[in-house]
């Protein structure tokens, strides 16, 4: 079986989970025949790789088929797929719900708005749909997509994993931090709820341990959120509460060799790839069970109820930092989860659901 | 997988119990989860004034400009012309105007003088309108905080209320009074 299958995102950008997904499934469809990734905005580190979606007609050749990656709204990407007469197939890797983002930003709360309404607007033309996890399935059979399969697009996992982490960072963080050390691993943004996390540490670090590192790796998008969360740190007086931005693969790998708890205390994830993580460097996780992450987690990791509570949060943490018992038996259930989310059996199935389309 | 679940919900009940345990011997303050959403909460309406900062500056840029412009003594206009004799004519009418030109450029200086005053004097008042608004919100937040913390039931929270309108109501009289 030949055909050509191109993808189309909104954004290709280095690090970005949508850009990697669609990196990875290139080589998936370039099983079939010729296969290129098309973006309407792009990161100089990309080019070559990924082309403007205005070059498409020039280099698409003879396309049966277009991977769509639905994000942030997009006009010239709707009004483009509006007018393919290609199969389309759609990857839902989750648009976060625009309410979050309200108050602290409203133009990527219009951005998101119209991200969904594209959702909408595309459903007609929509052949067949891929969603990373059965609750991003469920949020597209809410607006009435039918033909939906799931596919963990959890690949990424392996990629951290197989990486010698950074050697500085590795020693910088058993010579200089002592004590256990918390990891987040996210965006800070108004759903990943940092706030509550830091009312959950103030409340460990004041009642019931006082010498624990919180470590808060991601990249700062929403700037009034960021700002306020750093603002709260330096007023609770949190000294070993540290945000060192967005880091190297290298540098992140070195930190999961580290820590003694993932924690999370976010309200909306597609899929929530730093669980996975977590399992596959043996480091038991801490997070809420809201959106995608009791699916994600599968029973391998404590997750909390969804209702706020910063005290239960702070007991929880403790618990996984001083029951090494316990923490002995999330890891292997954490092998388990892994197990069924194994990055070969994703691609398998991409590929399986590529066939049918075509 | 799904045997697994009830040995984690037992541990969230565990915990649960735990945490009501140490509320009942006092170790956990009893508002203090309010407190600091209140204090988080705080920190994020002052963020949303700090998102003023880039009006601001432009607004301080356009101020200086008209200040300058105020004390900025005017130059003539040149006199180069393309058609022969006409920088001879340019100066001649220059000249004979010359009066008048000066007697504009001061006014319009002037006026430029004053609308500086006027929107320095308009910047001064909207920063302690401002600082007014913040420190009512903060007095607001305050006093509902301290209705949350009352024990329910016992009347404490409404007898402040009713001490606190009272006063106010006072206050309005005594301004009232001729």
């Amino acid at each position: 079986m030949s055909f050509i299958a191109h993808q189309v995102l909104t954004t290709a950008a280095p690090g970005d989970a949508v850009t990697d997904s669609a990196l990875k499934m290139a080589d998936v469809l370039r099983e079939f025949g010729s296969s290129l990734i098309f973006a309407e905005n792009i990161h100089p580190d990309l080019y070559g790789r990924v082309f403007p979606l205005r070059d498409y007609d020039e280099r698409a050749g003879n396309s049966e088929m277009i991977v769509w990656h639905s994000s942030i709204g997009a006009p010239e990407v709707r009004e483009f797929l509006q007018l393919r007469d290609e199969r389309i197939v759609l990857v839902y890797h989750n648009i976060t719900p625009p309410h979050f983002f309200d108050f602290w930003d409203t133009d990527l709360a219009a951005l998101l708005r119209m991200g969904l309404q594209d959702l909408e607007l595309l459903r007609s033309k929509v052949h067949l749909s891929i969603a990373v996890s059965d609750f991003n399935a469920r949020e597209l059979n809410s607006i009435g997509y039918r033909n939906v399969e799931v596919v963990p697009l959890t690949w990424s996992w392996q990629r951290l994993g197989s990486i010698a982490p950074h050697q500085p960072t590795v020693d910088y963080l058993a010579n200089e931090i002592d004590g256990p050390v918390l990891l987040y691993v996210g965006q800070v943004s108004p759903h990943k709820r940092l706030d509550l996390l830091l009312k959950a540490y103030h409340i460990l670090t004041t009642y019931l341990r006082d010498h624990v590192h919180l470590f808060m790796i991601g990249s700062h998008r929403v700037k009034s959120y960021s700002e306020t969360v750093r603002s709260f740190v330096k007023e609770l007086n949190l000294p070993f509460a540290q945000f060192p931005g967005a880091l190297s693969d290298a540098e992140l790998a070195a930190h999961f060799e580290r820590a003694d708890v993932i924690v999370t205390m976010s309200e909306h994830e597609g899929l929530c790839l730093p669980l996975v993580e977590a399992m596959a460097f043996d480091t038991p996780f801490l997070a809420r069970s809201h959106a995608a992450v009791p699916f994600t987690a599968g029973g391998a990791g404590v997750l909390l109820p969804p209702e706020e509570d910063p005290f239960l949060a702070a007991e929880a943490m403790e618990l996984l930092i001083s029951d090494a018992d316990l923490c002995a038996t999330l890891k292997e259930k954490g092998k388990a989860r892994l197990a069924a989310l194994d990055p070969e059996g994703s691609m398998a199935k991409f590929r399986d659901v590529i066939r049918k389309v075509a | 997988m799904s045997t697994d679940r009830p040995d984690l919900e037992s541990l969230i009940e565990r915990l649960r119990a735990l945490v009501e345990e140490r509320r009942l011997r006092g170790e956990y303050p009893p508002s203090l989860d309010q407190e600091l959403s209140a204090h988080f909460h705080r920190i994020a309406a002052l963020r949303s004034v700090a998102s003023l900062e880039e009006p601001r500056k432009i607004f301080e840029e356009k101020l200086e400009a008209l200040r300058s412009a105020s004390r900025t003594p005017p130059q003539g206009a040149s006199a180069d012309s393309h058609v022969p004799g006409g920088k001879l004519a340019h100066r001649i009418i220059g000249r004979l105007t010359a009066r008048q030109h000066q007697a504009m450029s001061d006014q319009i200086q002037e006026l430029a003088a004053v609308t500086h005053e006027v929107f320095e004097a308009m910047d001064r008042s909207e920063r302690v309108i401002i600082e007014q608004i913040f420190g009512e919100l903060d007095a607001v937040i305050e006093r509902m905080l301290s209705y949350e913390r009352a024990p329910a039931g016992s009347g404490l929270a409404e007898k402040e209320l009713h001490r606190r309108v009272e006063q106010l109501e006072a206050e309005r009289a005594r301004r009232a009074r001729p």
